[in-house]
């Protein structure tokens, strides 16, 4: 704070020198002394003046961006050092202003840091769960496939051995499919081509997909969505994210209930509503169910793992959308998805 | 990693027999990149909270904590500076100066700070907002929503640490309301903006990441919704 009016002196300096310079013209004005023309000895006098000034300002000037330079480079030592930067960042300062701007990197830097370390985490343990859970059905697979090889079995014992080795392969299946979903939860993997459509197609065919495993829980869906919807959007990953929630609504309806899916267009936004009347969620862990790999504890016997909604959130989200949930516990759930009716 | 952190923050109006309590012990953090709802009745405290986490009033004890700086104890040109640089406002009567056009609205806090305004980044905040064709408009040639989605963009042009808004939906219509929550909701998101909203309505609070309750100067209950 010492060299805070760093400016202030140049004027004053320049100022003095000017007022000395017009006094010495002055004297030679009045002098008698004719030898020199007087008007060259005004001009010799203030273009020295004028050079002292001009060297003064220089000096001044280097004085002011060496002492900015440093205050900068303190700053970045400081945030590099992990310190906070000992420079006041609410001054009306250039080296203020500067500072407060890297603080905001150096915390945005290290938000993004702690953010993907923590995703590289979860993806391990996920990966080192489920290379755990693909040991027990191979074992299992060798064991009984090795007993129907290599024993003189009764035709019924062998049947029912085929069949447990059937289920072993079904749970190897099930761990594959869940592995090659993972592998597309990298974002970059979700690759968005955006072009104009017509929503209609696209809630079909999701609708489609799921209308046999809803007819087996004997459940109704209903849906109510004209055509003529236009939107710019990718048609391939929505389907897919509307699929998601569809499928969830499905596995958590319990038999006889009813799905409905409803369409509103608004000014920015359309609105795809999903309602179904199955078991709900927890008012908790309505934000939870939108991370990746969570799954709530009442749906462990209920086959998944947990990327569903992680994935329709990021589709939709990458396209400029939002969503959102509401639930009563025992009653049902209503997700809706929102998608900008604009190319943004 | 909290950017805010409010620690037993109390603000007493008067003394005495007709003391008011309308903060009285609150306690809260906010994390990065987070939608946080405050939601409560009106005369609960909730918007002298909101005023506190941003600077605009000044808390009989406790202390506010935003990006790791104490802001109770800054200087009243510290904190103006302070406001200018890492506190976006969004207030329910939108607040736009009606003599400037919607762009003029939009980068005059980045002016204020001297800065040179990041054309691209107001213009991608603009194109998002719906607003690109109206920037030439004057607020009284705006409708609310439109105002609004003026007012945050102006909130969001200035890069802030924290963007705090005042029942911003309070003179809009339920479509509308979504419209422009669903703005803030998608920009926060692609921004990584901190954001916290002051609300009465449930449903509006249901869109935040977090919801906390405020009753009688307390908080009544803070969960992960």
């Amino acid at each position: 704070m010492s060299k805070k009016h760093t400016r202030a002196p140049v004027c004053y300096w320049g100022a003095l020198i000017l007022i000395i310079a017009a006094f010495l013209c002055s004297v030679f004005w009045r002098s008698k002394t004719w030898s020199v023309g007087r008007i060259q000895v005004s001009c010799v006098g203030f273009a020295l003046a004028m050079a002292v000034m001009a060297g003064l300002g220089y000096w001044m000037h280097r004085r002011i961006y060496l002492e900015l330079t440093d205050r900068i480079s303190s700053c970045v030592d400081d945030l590099i050092a992990g310190k906070e930067p000992q420079i006041n960042r609410e001054e009306e300062r250039i080296s203020s202003k500067l500072a407060a701007k890297l603080e905001a990197l150096a915390e945005i830097t290290r938000h993004t840091v702690e953010e993907s370390n923590g995703k590289k985490a979860e993806v391990q343990q996920i990966i080192s769960d489920i290379s755990h859970q693909l040991k027990t059905p191979i074992a299992n697979i060798l064991m009984y496939s090795d007993t129907i090889r290599d024993c003189e079995l009764p035709r019924e014992e062998q049947v029912k051995f085929l069949e447990i080795l059937h289920q072993q392969v079904r749970k190897l299946e099930f761990l594959v499919q869940a592995l090659i979903k993972m592998s597309r939860l990298e974002s970059s993997l979700i690759v968005l081509k955006k072009s104009e459509g017509d929503l209609y197609h696209t809630l079909a065919r999701a609708v489609a997909a799921v209308t046999l495993s809803a007819q087996e829980k004997n459940l109704t869906i209903k849906a109510e969505c004209r055509e003529g919807i236009r939107l710019w959007y990718d048609p391939k990953w929505t389907e897919e994210a509307v699929f998601n929630v569809l499928d969830n609504a499905v596995k958590y309806t319990p038999e006889g209930g009813t799905i409905t899916l409803l369409v509103r267009q608004w000014q920015i936004y359309t609105k795809i509503s999903i309602r179904d009347t199955g078991i709900g969620i927890d008012p908790e862990h309505r934000n939870d169910i939108f991370k990746r790999f969570y799954r709530e504890n009442k749906v462990h016997e209920v086959k998944g793992i947990g990327v569903g909604l992680y994935l329709t959130r990021k589709i939709i989200s990458l396209q400029g959308g939002y969503v959102s949930v509401r639930s009563k516990p025992g009653e049902g759930a209503e997700f809706s998805l929102f998608l900008p009716n604009d190319q943004r | 990693m909290s950017i805010l952190k409010v620690e037993n923050l109390k603000k007493y109006y008067g003394s005495g027999e007709s003391q008011v309590r309308a903060l009285d012990g609150v306690n809260l953090e906010v994390e990065k990149g987070s939608f946080t709802a405050i939601v409560g009745t009106s005369g609960s405290g909730k918007s002298t909270l909101l005023h506190m986490m941003g600077g605009l009033d000044i808390p009989t004890s406790g202390s506010v904590e935003v990006a790791g700086r104490e802001i109770s104890k800054m200087s009243d040109d510290e904190l103006t500076i302070f406001r200018r640089r890492q506190i976006g406002f969004v207030f329910q009567a939108y607040n736009l100066v009606p003599i400037l056009n919607a762009y003029e609205n939009i980068v005059l806090p980045i002016q204020l700070d001297g800065s040179k305004v990041d054309r691209e980044f107001v213009m991608e905040v603009v194109e998002i907002m719906g607003i690109g064709k109206k920037l030439k408009n004057m607020p009284n040639q705006l409708s609310g929503g439109e105002q609004q989605r003026v007012a945050i963009a102006r909130a969001l042009a200035a890069k802030p640490a924290i963007l705090l808004a005042d029942e911003p939906t309070g003179n809009l219509d339920t479509r509308t309301s979504q419209d422009v929550l669903g703005l803030l909701k998608t920009t926060g998101e692609r921004f990584g903006q901190t954001i916290v909203m002051i609300t009465h309505n449930e449903e509006i609070a249901q869109l935040a990441d977090t919801i906390i309750r405020i009753e009688d100067g307390k908080i009544a209950e803070s969960r992960w919704q």
